[in-house]
């Protein structure tokens, strides 16, 4: 007897159809049988594109799968209508575009750029089901999935996570080499979950982040090296109130953080539905949304050749020259930065007291305790590739930047919650919404930006484009011109201004500019 | 169900469950799922296309049964059986046309059932199409085929003389792949005819067919589209220009090709470029010249009348087709520029 098939099928495609001029085409009879059933028995044996595959597994998820009816990964084609609701008077949003759940998109974009995801939230809330499901989907068997995941525990040895060596070789061996190990399955796998990471003991915790960052396992000297791979966390409480503190190079190893969000009682037909089939959506995944290991490498190239537009690119460099700058922490220019006062262990409060040059409210830099590090960049940016990738463009959107950036920090970008934005009533339900307030961190960053107007006058950047064109042949004169050039900026940008985050990383860039142009002074001299 | 599809009941019986699970899962998922048409669309079509099935090939009917079974569980779950009329066509796939060729269901009956119950949809819903023929058709010829590749075959051939002109291309190279006396009944062409000289010419001339019925048209032509409010496409009175292949038309924002033979006429969507590249003619040697004099269209040496007021008529001509439009016609007049020889 066949398969569930109505539980099985898969959104149609295209799944996010786009107005665009019909293509000449050459009519094909076969589409004859093409319709509302089967896929037609002489229909296109063309493979679909894998941002299609990607979608069509998403939406599968959505329908079929994990009732996440929610589309707080919202989009708009002109503008939204929007309702005020409540005695906060916070915005209800109906979307114009093709939206969202995060509690879906982030898992399957994790698993698309294979980036380490954790999962958050109460008990029974489908996170382990979800990381299940990705495991399905990258090709395993249920049943191994199931064999491989890793259940933290307080107990919870090295040897439990990654492999024992062989009893009768630790009797017999005369060396290390002679030990052979029985390198646990899970870490040969191209989907890794962990779930309830934040059980796992500190020391067990160190030997999870030898494989979870530097992809390798070591037993008795012994290497084991792991497959590149998209890795599902679970953890009931994010904020490290596991059984054990879960060790800051691990959390900063996880690339976004999910939420789960809270069942919407109005869809417990549909749970209860499950009940009475006994249906078990991770056992019904259809084949056709079940990648390949080629396919998901295939993934991975096509994402990474998504493009960034310079002015996209901008705005997150822009962004990420808030949070660094910390004038009182430093004597030198270049060490006047958040992570140093970090290091130097005096207290935050004692730092922050001598910080009064600046407009505490308006600079967005006093929001945060820490900066961005490359690793968060990096991680953003191909998150962000992703997400257009997944909505077909081949391009980033300013809003797939937008989207991602407040999953992709949440855990990275820690606030100051004494800072006197959170002092004004409008902004108090962002001590507690973390990715409501990256969001918000994220649009006036943006507004700064144009009222700068930076996308039509940026003298940092021109002078930076214009070294970028490289050194050939450029004559002394003009050397000099260029040096002239920089410091005149340079005398202009620290005239009677205050010092903000972005102006700090702008003078910072001139400076290296200066200094390469200085050298190659000195070079042509010495020619 | 029992008396009259003992062989559908007892598949039925032996699954009870899980088709129970299958119908409670499309109603979760469809609201409009409505069992009792469900139910008697089993009864009424797919007991006696199982039965059919079990009589020629009593291994197949669990097949059969099942993938009847699904597939009904979509077409209901979508709305396109029941008392709505508008799929008469889909009725009259299960009622008469899957049952009359039980060797070729059992062969693949999944496929099959899927395939023939898409290209009812299909006709149904192309302007022009005589999808009530291509039923007929199926049925009189369909048994006839030796395997469920050729049955799919002979369906596009006879999807293209049902009016699906855009499928001209490929229904020609479907015709080889029938066997020639299958072929040649296919085009309704004289038992003695000879298929190489019918595969040419039917290749060749785009205004011929060896079936004296369908030839007819030749004289006649076509009328094409009608205003949207009458369930037509055109939402003004249609521009038209000669594209590379068949006519480009716009009406209004809205552009559309034009594919025309003596089957019938096909409106796709194209891209609003696509009119501005058009021209006004494309000619071949021996094409007669074309032009509109005193109300009338003048045809090389001919003249032939036009049902339209004489003001603003305009005349497009492609190597074989002339297509007429009027300021005061939602409709285009469509015609061979050369009557092709019996």
């Amino acid at each position: 007897m066949s398969l569930f098939k109505p539980f099985q099928r898969v959104s149609r495609a295209p799944t996010n159809p786009r107005p665009a001029e019909p293509a000449p085409r050459a009519f094909d009879v076969a589409s004859l049988y093409e319709g509302p059933l089967g896929a037609g028995a002489v229909a296109s044996t063309d493979a679909t594109p894998l941002d299609e595959k990607l979608r069509q597994a998403y939406f599968w998820i959505v329908n079929s799968a994990i009732i996440s009816p929610h589309y707080d990964v919202e989009y708009n084609e002109g503008p939204p209508q929007s309702y005020i609701v409540g005695d906060h008077k916070r915005p209800l949003t109906l979307p114009s575009a093709q939206s969202y759940s995060s509690y879906v998109l982030l898992p399957l974009l994790t698993f698309a750029t294979r980036r380490k995801c954790l999962l958050v939230g109460g008990p029974g809330r489908g996170k382990t089901a979800s990381a299940i499901l990705m495991g399905v989907l990258a090709g395993y068997p249920l049943r191994e999935v199931r064999r491989a995941m890793q259940h933290g525990h307080p107990q919870m040895t090295i040897a439990d996570l990654l492999g024992n060596p062989l009893p009768a070789d630790l009797v017999s061996a005369q060396s290390m080499d002679a030990i052979r190990i029985a390198w646990r399955n899970w870490l040969s796998m191209r989907v890794k979950i962990i779930d309830e990471y934040n059980r796992i003991p500190t020391r067990t915790q160190s030997a999870l982040l030898t494989v979870m960052g530097d992809n390798y396992a070591e037993v008795l000297n012994h290497i084991f090296e792991c497959p590149e791979s998209a890795w599902y966390l679970t953890a009931n409480d994010d904020r490290g109130g596991g059984t054990y503190q879960v060790i800051e190079a691990l959390r900063d190893r996880i690339d976004v953080v999910v939420p789960a969000l809270a069942f919407n009682p109005r869809f417990l037909d549909q749970l209860l539905s499950r009940i009475e089939q006994n249906l078990k959506p991770e056992e019904l995944v259809p084949q056709e949304i079940v990648f390949t290991e080629a396919e998901v490498d295939r993934l991975g190239s096509q994402i990474r050749a998504i493009e960034l537009p310079v002015p996209v690119r901008r705005r997150l460099e822009f962004f990420a020259s808030q949070f660094e700058l910390m004038e009182g922490a430093g004597a030198q220019f270049e060490t006047m930065t958040k992570d140093v006062a970090r290091m130097s262990g005096v207290e935050w409060s004692e730092i922050t007291a001598g910080d009064d040059g600046r407009d505490r409210l308006k600079d967005l830099g006093c929001q945060t305790r820490n900066g961005l590090s490359v690793r968060n960049l990096m991680t953003l940016m191909i998150y962000a590739k992703g997400l257009a990738f997944f909505r077909g463009n081949p391009s980033v959107d300013l809003e797939d930047l937008r989207q991602v950036l407040p999953f992709v920090l949440q855990d990275k970008l820690h606030p100051d919650l004494e800072a006197p934005f959170f002092a004004l009533p409008e902004n108090g339900a962002y001590k507690t919404d973390r990715l409501g307030w990256l969001r918000r961190l994220f649009d006036l960053s943006c507004e700064e930006y144009d009222r700068l107007d930076l996308d039509r006058d940026d003298p940092v950047g021109d002078l930076g484009a214009e070294f970028d064109r490289g050194l050939d042949d450029l004559s002394e004169r003009d050397t000099r011109a260029r040096l002239v050039r920089i410091e005149k900026l340079v005398a202009e940008r620290v005239r009677g201004r205050k010092l903000y985050g972005h102006l700090y990383d702008d003078l910072l860039k001139l400076k290296y500019l200066h200094q390469r142009y200085t050298n190659y002074l000195h070079w042509l001299r010495a020619q | 169900m029992s008396p009259n599809a003992p062989a559908f009941a007892r598949v039925l019986a032996a699954g009870r469950d899980e088709f129970n699970a299958r119908v409670a899962q499309a109603r979760l998922r469809s609201p409009r799922f409505d069992t009792e048409v469900f139910a008697r669309f089993l009864r009424q079509r797919v007991g006696p296309l199982v039965e059919s099935v079990a009589a020629k090939s009593p291994g197949a009917a669990t097949g059969c049964a099942v993938a009847a079974f699904d597939a009904v569980l979509v077409l209901v779950a979508q709305g396109l059986v029941g008392s709505d009329r508008r799929y008469g066509l889909l009725d009259r796939t299960w009622a008469e046309l899957l049952p009359a060729m039980p060797a070729q269901v059992a062969d693949a009956p999944g496929a099959l059932i899927d395939a023939l119950s898409n290209a009812a949809i299909h006709l149904e819903r192309t302007p022009g199409a005589r999808g009530d023929a291509w039923v007929e058709r199926m049925s009189a010829l369909g048994a006839r085929t030796g395997s469920h590749g050729e049955l799919l075959a002979l369906g596009q051939v006879l999807a293209w003389t049902a009016g699906l002109a855009h499928y001209r291309e490929g229904a020609l190279l479907a015709l080889d792949r029938l066997r020639p006396e299958l072929a040649l009944a296919a085009l309704n062409a004289p038992v003695d005819a000879a298929w190489p000289e019918v595969r040419t010419r039917v290749t060749q001339e785009r205004w011929w067919s060896p079936d004296p019925a369908v030839a007819m048209r030749k004289h006649e032509g076509f009328k094409v589209g009608a205003f949207t409010g009458f369930g037509g496409a055109f939402v003004e009175p249609p521009q038209v220009r000669v594209a590379a292949e068949g006519f480009v038309v716009r009406s209004g924002e809205r552009t559309f090709r034009l594919l025309v033979d003596i089957h019938g006429w096909s409106l796709q969507p194209a891209g609003a470029t696509e009119f501005e590249g058009g021209v006004r003619e494309r000619t071949a040697p021996y094409a007669p010249p074309v032009s509109i004099v005193h109300g009338a269209l003048r045809v090389g040496g001919s003249t032939r009348a036009i049902d339209m007021p004489e003001r603003g008529l305009d005349v497009v001509a492609s190597e074989d087709s002339i297509a007429v439009s009027s300021p005061f016609s939602y409709a285009l007049r469509v015609s061979p520029r050369t009557i092709p020889a019996t």
